[in-house]
């Protein structure tokens, strides 16, 4: 799992993917048979243009929720807007890093015995970052307006359990990384799409390029088993296998593929576990709205995703991939 | 108005995402009607006639609302999700894939649903459930469920049967109309478009009412209504004997935003339904011939005026 600490720890805030990017074609493009970077920063993959049956389009999103830099004020505070959705209540007092030089710093909260108002939310665009600067002038020489902000979160595991900004989707990313090292008896292209928590904006352009028969998103996904109590009955589940989805909001998953895949654990011994429906989209929401595909959704389940840090199961990782292995070859005689 | 043919097509289990059988006799019927008939990807039903060139488009979705089953708890009770648009059809029996009964219950705002299955128990996780299909009719009406969701494409069907195909037409019946007609654009990739028409149903509301003639809706969420098509289109209903009303649904989703976001000018004729987005709507035969006249007339390349 060296290769998703690298992963996890790299900076990737919509837009600003070049990092993540970069680690992955060094690792893997010898794997491939082609390798393209488009404008947009979406890294394309090809093996076997050359075979005959449907194409096949693995897609995981290599851009993480995160921050951006709107203006300093008088004091040398940076202001903030958020890249993607993030709830504002999983931001203050959270430790950061601000631009190429990754300036560290710290989202302000006021101590307790201070804030009168210490229950009340304060939204995003009143939230200032603190990175000890005493004036504008000092705190410009270290960020500009427009630089990414990261949240500043380092991987650790202990034993299965592994804890990480950016699981959305670096998990999905070096799921496909260890995938293409596989053979595939049809043509394959795996896209680490940009631009995923922005709007789907990457898969779009992708799709459109490659024009696949089939598409396979690769995810890390929220876990529902949180407490309060109420919620605990509620799926994905951590540690229960890759969680398939039926429906979300973008896109209704191919029923045969998706049936494939049920059918396939099970006789693998693989658990898995359906998605609650009509949570949140992917790429493969983009891709059917260019072309006429299969669509399917595989996903890491974790724990506060779209936040400073997750949890996740290495087990569950290992079993999506393995899943994947294990329908790899009977997908086209699915799709013909 | 073959009623036989709209009540099959009601009486079709076609929620989100499930449109197969419904399809099925879409593509069945196309093809009876001397069209081309394609099933792509997605399940979206594409039916050509006439010759090569620039083409009409008429769309028409195929999906309905209902709910799919999130969770069963200790008692055995089915916890579920509504469908986008699902959480107005209130309680009453609903029926699985496999034609297993559900008791539906409902908290008051459409919220919080639950089931308890009065059969063989459930598939799982995933069991897509819709309202247990009702068809009546009297001598004006139809009084069915699923009809916003049939009725376009039972107009474009019946129509297709007395088209000549003189120029170039397209029928799309498109899937997963209530998540943002997510099969609307890759049912039009490939095609050579001249213009986009789309079915819909909207509420009889005052501005607007069932059986007085077909509608045209002229603002949307985010598109509006090419003027000079409507126009035109009013033009020619009065030759044609067809009454016209206009409607502005601003609030409203509909699939020629997603066409208008696109660079693909549409405009939506529909048909007012009293009751819309209930479990037995309410539909006057006399607008849907209205409509069907029209279609055809359209498709046949006539213009107004």
């Amino acid at each position: 799992m060296e290769l998703l600490k690298r992963l996890c720890d790299a900076p990737g805030v919509s837009g600003y993917e070049d990092e993540v990017r970069e680690i992955i074609q060094k690792e893997v493009g010898i794997f491939a048979d082609s390798v393209y970077v488009d404008h947009l920063g979406n890294l394309f993959m090809t093996k076997g243009a050359e075979k005959k049956g449907p194409h096949l389009m693995f897609a995981a999103h290599t851009d993480e929720v995160g921050l951006m830099v709107k203006r300093v004020d008088e004091g040398g505070f940076i202001r903030f807007m958020a890249v993607g959705g993030i709830d504002p209540r999983a931001l203050m007092a959270k430790r950061v890093r601000i631009g190429k030089d990754k300036t560290p710093g710290v989202i302000c909260a006021k101590p307790v015995h201070l804030d009168k108002e210490e229950k009340k939310l304060i939204p995003i665009k009143d939230m200032r970052i603190d990175i000890g600067a005493s004036s504008r002038s000092q705190a410009e020489r270290y960020c500009e307006p427009g630089a990414p902000i990261v949240f500043d979160t380092m991987f650790e595991s202990r034993g299965d359990i592994l804890q990480a900004k950016a699981f959305d989707d670096r998990a999905g990313c070096y799921m496909m990384a260890e995938l293409i090292k596989e053979d595939f008896n049809l043509p394959v292209t795996f896209v680490w799409t940009v631009q995923e928590e922005v709007g789907l904006r990457g898969g779009r352009l992708a799709a459109a390029r490659v024009r696949p028969d089939l598409m396979m998103v690769l995810e890390g996904t929220g876990a529902g088993d949180i407490p309060p109590a109420a919620d605990v009955a509620r799926n994905p589940f951590m540690g229960k296998g890759p969680v398939i989805t039926i429906l979300d909001w973008s896109v209704s998953a191919n029923q045969d593929i998706t049936e494939l895949l049920t059918e396939t654990a099970d006789k693998g011994g693989i658990p898995w576990q359906y998605k609650r429906p009509l949570i949140g989209g992917t790429d493969a929401g983009a891709a059917v709205r260019v072309k006429a595909l299969a669509p399917v959704v595989l996903a890491v389940p974790c724990r506060y995703i779209h936040s400073p840090v997750a949890l996740a199961y290495r087990k569950d990782i290992i079993n999506t991939i393995r899943l994947v292995k294990s329908v790899k070859d009977q997908l086209r005689e699915v799709l013909s | 108005m073959n009623l036989e043919a709209l009540k099959e097509l009601c009486m079709a289990f076609g929620p989100t995402g499930r449109e197969k059988s419904v399809a099925a006799i879409v593509a069945k019927r196309a093809k009876e009607s001397g069209m081309q008939v394609e099933v792509d990807a997605l399940g979206n039903v594409i039916a050509l006639g006439g010759p090569e060139g620039p083409r009409y488009v008429f769309c028409a979705h195929m999906d309905q609302p209902g709910w799919m089953v999130e969770h069963m708890d200790q008692k055995g009770i089915l916890h579920l999700k509504p469908l986008p648009a699902g959480n107005k059809l209130g309680q009453g029996w609903g029926i699985d894939e496999n034609t297993d009964i559900y008791r539906i219950s409902s908290n008051d705002d459409g919220k919080k649903q639950e089931a308890e299955s009065l059969g063989k128990g459930y598939a799982g996780m995933g069991t897509y459930i819709v309202p247990k299909p009702e068809f009546e009719y009297s001598s004006e009406a139809v009084f069915a469920s699923a009809l916003s969701d049939r009725l376009p494409a039972a107009v474009l069907l019946e129509a297709a049967n007395g088209i000549d195909f003189s120029h170039p037409v397209a029928f799309c019946f498109y899937t997963g109309r209530y998540i943002k007609a997510a099969g609307l654009l890759a049912a039009l990739d490939g095609l050579d478009i001249e213009r986009c028409y789309t079915l819909e149903v909207l509420k009889s509301s005052g501005d607007i009412n069932a059986g007085m003639g077909t509608v045209i809706l002229l603002r949307s969420r985010q598109s509006i209504a090419p003027h000079s098509w409507e126009r035109e289109l009013a033009g020619f209903t009065e030759n044609l004997g067809v009454k016209l009303q206009k409607a502005v649904r601003p609030e409203n989703f509909s699939a020629a935003d997603v066409l208008s976001r696109s660079g693909l000018p549409s405009l939506v004729l529909g048909i007012a339904l009293d009751y819309n987005g209930t479990r037995i709507e309410k539909a006057c035969i006399s607008d849907f011939d209205d409509l069907k006249e029209l279609v055809k007339t359209l498709s046949s390349g006539g213009k107004a005026g």
